[in-house]
């Protein structure tokens, strides 16, 4: 079982690693862009479509990551004013929706992607992207996501700490 | 029958909130919900086609350039080269170096586009040296979170370049008709620290603290990496040379170039910032695409048309709805992160307040400066998770020390609401391409 959920945190990172590149992806091509249509005056029309891929795959591919290390957003309102008991288990309960929620969203994008595969749709610009490249990554992550939920799930159940806090302490900016 | 949903809808979303469910899935759950029980809907099919749109909107990009610029620059010397640029000029003020707070964040807010990466940053150096100095640290604390929330109001913003993505307004408009609040709101703080300082001089220790105008002068060398970076990402956008996003992409380089040059830049915190970006873009794009697919959903099951109806037959005038919703996100902000409570109640507000006779990107900055207040509003504040992350205080001490701060803020929303021409004079008369 630690073995199983060590594996799941390293997808998780990989994925963090992979958004991370994407994100530094978007910025070399919109500098390349701006840097092509002042000096040389050619447009890279790809450029943007490309970026706006990188965005999608950068904010599903990190969401494992962001999970683990308890980077999204909750409201800690109610769990706060009871007893440590009762947090537990509304932490399990928000897990266990958490997991519906995710499962349901990556089983979503994975049927998208894997249409837009069956279909050969390509993006509607003149680079004509085959969509399913785009949408096999966003899927990927969708589904990171939906198994570190799991795993979180798991965690709370054999009483393990649910929120890897090492991350939150050297990131200070949110 | 819309009744029933608009209650189940809303139940639904407070229940999964309340339990402690992630806002973004949430938001999902919500619309989900609502489809499946009301509406013979393809929720399987519509769900990702919402998500993908929205996702890959080309406005959006500006979002992790800002913020991965934001991080790298929050592990550079920035926040020393801010002090000790800005230090001596404040000798003759008083309320001396608490000024330095405002004026910091009001720089730092014109290179970054969020408001808690303001306040960490300039407040690493500054709550440490007014601390040590003797500051009254009420006054020290409360000022850093008031002021830090500038970085939201003065341009570039993250939260307009959302508003901007889920209202279909022009970003760079939005981004101009920030910049007279912003600096109204920076002036009102320091009017107010320096009050508090005169009427009280015992919370300003009286060391002997001189500057020469030789010294102020030579002291502004230190500004260099603020003011370029200022120019950078600006200077692109008003000088019609790049998109917002363009800018942001260059400000990572210009970024980049700042720490690398004050010797900062190495493999850790490089790896650092592209993580910290990470973990901040996927937190927010989670939200965005849940928000997103909710508004839709709601407009699918009629709850706008509903809510705007029953609103109509109160008969409220302009004025009083604007005051009510300044109350209502006053309350929604001491429970919710402002940027959720935004996204999740943009599609009922928006056509209300359009409705009434609101410009769409004067409701763009209302919204920012409502975002602010439920930045410094507890038990949720961002702001405040920022600087007892930095000084151990608790909470409610801090939050105490931010009222002044929060009620110039109210003031503010309620002058821009009396003359919209504050907010619209810049850009209804500049004229820019993008």
């Amino acid at each position: 079982m630690r073995t199983l959920l060590a594996f799941i945190d390293g997808t998780a990172r990989i994925g963090a690693y992979a958004a991370a590149i994407m994100i530094f992806a978007i910025a070399s091509l919109i500098v390349a862009e701006v840097i092509c249509r002042a000096l040389l005056n050619i447009s890279l029309s790809f450029a943007w479509e490309f970026s706006a891929y990188c965005m999608a795959g950068a904010v599903f591919c990190g969401a494992a990551y962001t999970l683990r290390t308890g980077g999204h957003v909750q409201v800690r309102l109610l769990s706060s004013a009871v007893s440590p008991r009762f947090q537990h288990w509304m932490e399990v309960l928000a897990t266990a929706v958490g997991v519906v929620a995710a499962g349901f969203l990556a089983h979503a994008l994975v049927t998208f992607a894997w249409l837009s595969f069956q279909r050969g749709a390509v993006s509607p610009t003149i680079d004509a992207t085959p969509l399913v490249i785009p949408q096999s990554a966003v899927a990927f992550g969708a589904l990171l996501f939906a198994i570190q939920m799991a795993a979180r799930l798991v965690r709370l159940l054999i009483g393990e700490p649910a929120d890897d806090e090492e991350p939150r302490r050297s990131f200070s900016v949110e | 029958m819309t009744v029933v949903i608009v209650i189940t809808v809303v139940a639904v979303l407070a229940l999964a909130l309340g339990v402690g469910v992630w806002v973004g899935l949430a938001l999902y759950t919500a619309g989900i919900v609502g489809l499946a029980l009301f509406r013979n809907m393809p929720i399987e099919k519509l769900l990702p086609q919402l998500s993908w749109n929205v996702v890959t909107t080309p406005e959006l990009i500006a979002l992790p350039m800002f913020i991965l610029m934001a991080e790298i620059l929050f592990r550079s010397k920035m926040s020393d080269s801010l002090f000790t640029g800005l230090a001596p000029w404040t000798t003759k003020v008083p309320g001396r170096l608490l000024h330095v707070n405002v004026l910091g964040c009001t720089m730092f807010a014109a290179i970054s586009g969020s408001s808690a990466a303001t306040a960490a940053t300039v407040g690493r150096i500054t709550l440490t040296e007014l601390f040590k100095r003797g500051y009254n640290k009420d006054l020290a604390m409360g000022s850093l979170a008031g002021a830090g929330t500038l970085g939201f109001l003065i341009p570039p913003s993250v939260i307009l370049i959302i508003y901007g993505v889920l209202a279909e307004a022009s970003i760079l408009k939005l981004f101009i008709a920030g910049i007279v609040p912003g600096l109204t709101l920076a002036f009102a703080y320091m009017a107010w620290i320096a009050f508090r300082a005169g009427l009280n001089p015992s919370l300003v220790p009286s060391e002997d603290l001189n500057a020469t105008w030789i010294d102020r002068f030579v002291g502004l060398r230190h500004l260099w990496p603020a003011v370029f970076l200022i120019l950078v990402v600006l200077g692109s956008m008003y000088g019609g040379f790049a998109s917002p996003s363009e800018a942001a992409a260059i400000g990572v380089v210009g970024a980049l170039l700042v720490s690398g040059a004050q010797g900062t830049l190495n493999l850790d915190t490089f790896g650092r910032a592209a993580l910290g970006a990470v973990r901040t873009t996927s937190m927010i794009g989670l939200i965005v695409v849940g928000a997103y697919f909710l508004s839709i959903a709601m407009g699918f099951l009629g709850v706008p048309r509903a809510i705007a109806n029953g609103i109509a037959s109160l008969h409220l005038s302009p004025f009083m709805l604007i005051l009510l919703l300044l109350v209502f996100y006053a309350i929604l902000g001491c429970v919710l992160e402002g940027l959720s409570a935004i996204v999740m109640t943009l599609p009922i507000t928006l056509p209300l307040v359009l409705q009434a006779g609101f410009d769409k990107i004067w409701f763009g900055i209302f919204l920012v400066i409502v975002v602010e207040m439920a930045q410094i509003t507890p038990p949720v504040g961002f702001n405040l998770f920022v600087i007892q992350g930095m000084t151990g205080e608790p909470i409610g001490r801090i939050a105490w020390a931010t009222i002044p701060f929060f009620l110039i803020m109210v003031g503010l929303a309620i002058t821009i609401t009396l003359f919209p021409g504050l907010v619209l004079f810049l850009p209804e008369n500049i004229t820019l391409r993008g």
